[in-house]
This record gives C-alpha cells, sequence and structure tokens, in this order.
C-alpha cells in the first residue's frame, strides 16, 4: 500500500459520499431511522482523509496501520464503526506489500468481510454486512479470481450492489419503507473508484454526466418520504471499469 | 428478575401490561443485534459466589417517572467504544418505544468487557 493512492482513494471515497449524503441520510431505517448514516459516513472518512493529510508512513505496512487506525479513531455512528472493521480486514491483508494481484485482493475482501462479521454476537442480514460479505464471495468465484485486477474490481462491486439491491428482501424494515440499506449504499459509494482524477486523466466532470446527474436531481428532490424512494440500483452507474485500475496500476 | 408488571394500556375493559422480563427480553434481542456488541454480562467470579451485583446482563425496573434499565454487554476489543454504546443505547430505546411505547427514565448501558476474538 502506498501513501499517496491510500489518499486518493480516501478523498474519492469522502466526494462519493459527499455527493450522496442527503440521499443515504434518507436511506436510513434501520437499525435506527435516525436519517444520519450518510453524515456519519461523511464523518468518518473525513477524519481518514484528514490523518492520511498529516500521516508521513512509508512502509506498505506503516501506512496500512495509520489507515486502520484513522477508521477506528474517526468511526462515526453505526456504519462508521461496520466500516472501521472493514478497513481494518482490507488492511490487515494489503499492507503485508505492494502487490495488488487478484488473488491478494480476493483475501482482503475475504479479511474485510470477517473482521466485520466478528465484531457482532448476532448479525443482521440485510445490512453493510451482507454488502461486504456478497462482495467477498464474488471475488472467490473460480471466474473473477482469473480476471485481471481492474475487471475483477469491477466484477466485486457490481455483486456488491446486486447484494444491495437485494437487501430490501432481506430485512424486512427496509422493504416495508421502500428502500434499499442506508450503509450498504455508502459502503458501495465508498469501495466505487469512479472518478477520474485518480487516474490521472482527464478530469470527468461528474455534473456534466447526464445519467448522474438526473440521479442527482432525483435525490435532490427526496425529502423525507422514504416510500418514494428509488432504489440506487435504478440509477446506473459508470466508469467503474476503468476507474478501478488505479488499484491494480 | 423479580416479576413486576407494567401497564402499556388501560381501558374499559381491563388493563394490558407486560412483564419486566418480556421487556428484559426486548432489550436483549436489540442489544444482541447491535453491532460490537459479542455478547451480554453475566454475574462472574466473585460476585457470582457471593451474589453481588445485578443478577442479569439487563435489569428493568419501574419508576414513578417511567422504566430504568441497565444493561451490560461485552464489545469486540479495537472498536470506539463511545460509538458502540451509543448505537446501542439508540437501538434499545427505538424498540422499547416501537414495541411497548413507555417512558423510558433511564437507560444505562455499561460495557462490562471487551473480547478479542482473533
Amino acid at each position: 500500500m502506498e501513501l499517496e493512492t491510500v489518499r486518493m482513494l480516501s478523498r474519492t471515497a469522502l466526494q462519493n459520499l459527499e455527493a450522496h449524503r442527503k440521499r443515504i441520510d434518507d436511506l436510513n431505517v434501520y437499525p435506527v431511522p435516525d436519517g444520519d448514516t450518510g453524515t456519519n459516513l461523511v464523518l468518518t472518512l473525513r477524519s481518514i482523509v484528514e490523518a492520511l493529510d498529516a500521516s508521513t508512513a512509508e512502509a506498505s505496512a506503516a501506512v496500512a496501520k495509520d489507515l486502520s487506525r484513522a477508521a477506528l479513531m474517526g468511526a462515526r455512528g453505526n456504519s462508521g464503526v461496520i466500516f472501521s472493521q472493514i478497513a481494518r480486514g482490507f488492511t490487515d491483508v494489503l499492507g503485508g506489500s505492494d502487490d495488488m494481484s487478484t488473488p491478494r485482493l480476493a483475501r482482503a475482501f475475504r479479511a474485510a468481510s470477517d473482521a466485520a462479521y466478528r465484531a457482532v454476537k448476532r448479525p443482521v442480514e440485510g445490512t453493510m454486512l451482507t454488502v461486504i460479505r456478497e462482495m467477498a464471495e464474488e471475488g472467490e468465484r473460480r471466474k473473477t479470481r482469473r480476471l485481471s485486477p481492474s475487471d475483477f474490481l469491477a466484477a466485486v462491486l457490481a455483486r456488491g450492489e446486486d447484494a444491495l439491491a437485494r437487501t430490501p428482501e432481506m430485512l424486512d424494515v427496509l422493504r416495508e419503507a421502500g428502500v434499499v440499506d442506508a450503509g450498504g449504499a455508502g459502503l458501495v459509494e465508498i469501495e466505487d473508484p469512479d472518478d477520474a482524477a485518480l487516474l490521472g486523466e482527464a478530469h470527468r466532470d461528474r455534473a456534466a454526466d447526464p445519467v448522474r446527474r438526473a440521479g442527482d436531481e432525483r435525490d435532490l428532490a427526496l425529502k423525507s418520504t422514504h416510500g418514494n424512494l428509488p432504489q440506487p440500483s435504478a440509477i446506473p452507474r459508470t466508469n467503474r471499469a476503468t476507474a478501478s485500475t488505479v488499484l491494480s496500476g | 428478575m423479580e416479576r413486576e408488571d407494567h401497564i402499556v394500556a388501560e381501558t374499559d375493559l381491563g388493563r394490558i401490561s407486560v412483564s419486566s422480563d418480556a421487556i428484559a427480553q426486548v432489550v436483549g434481542y436489540a442489544a444482541a443485534e447491535s453491532y460490537g456488541v459479542v455478547g451480554m454480562a453475566g454475574r462472574r467470579g466473585w460476585a457470582r459466589l457471593l451474589s453481588w451485583g445485578s443478577r442479569n446482563a439487563i435489569h428493568v425496573e419501574r419508576r414513578d417517572d417511567g422504566l430504568a434499565i441497565e444493561l451490560r454487554v461485552v464489545v469486540e476489543h479495537g472498536l470506539r467504544l463511545a460509538e458502540v454504546g451509543a448505537a446501542v443505547r439508540a437501538r434499545v430505546l427505538y424498540e422499547l418505544e416501537r414495541q411497548f411505547g413507555m417512558p423510558v427514565a433511564s437507560l444505562e448501558v455499561h460495557i462490562d468487557r471487551v473480547r478479542k476474538s482473533r
């Protein structure tokens, strides 16, 4: 893990979350419908970004340690605490070296899922936990394991979105409210390196992206009526496969 | 836990009440599903032998101004304890309100131990 890469990934995750904060807040009906999941994840990521900005770590293991610690210390709310465990699982594997091969990424997702599940007596499915677990399972499929690192990440993320779309089938309170899980939606945004700045390519203006824009305007129209919320899976996502090459590069 | 009933509704035909045990069960379910909680604390060691301390991980008492609840949990090592505690508290209060609609005068969450599961 290189500090500069981790900084960029964290910043992108923070930008993604900030852009979708309101939508994620509005999705929040579980475990308590207090509408703060998006805000909590933004605050968690913000403190990670700040801690990494202040970091002087050089070796991969030191970068991993700083990231893991930043996630732990900055964890806000339920979703932030779960994310801190996911980050810890990732860094346990990826901190070992700069190698970002597909098998190693697969192990990182598995470690992230296991770490997340380890910290609760009675895991509730249809939440952020389900999303990270299905990502890990996708990473272990023989077919996925043969992919290049960037295609692997795209496949894992697609599976995460698919799992997110199915969360209402797993958790009654979500189905009744007509929403997908807020924490899971936040996790998908965090794991989505959908930003060309990361690739050092021409800057892709999100606002100019018609697809994104349609989704974002709909977000703004949403208020407190959970029942009218669209499922995020209805908002097409683009550019993922190319953007994910940053991890493997 | 002492047998104690709590009135949740009164009608012309009679009252509807729930026991402290039922309330404690709901508290227990809500807490066990809270992220970071890996167990409930029981009476251990000397306290167990000498019958000190609260009898169970969950203690429910009726007070004039509402329920007084004490909850002792075991949390996974390495988590932000303040955030876990706050989440447990919010979740338990929400479930009590949703299921019983009774006023809660106090809810104390004690993190009794941390457990390292690896």
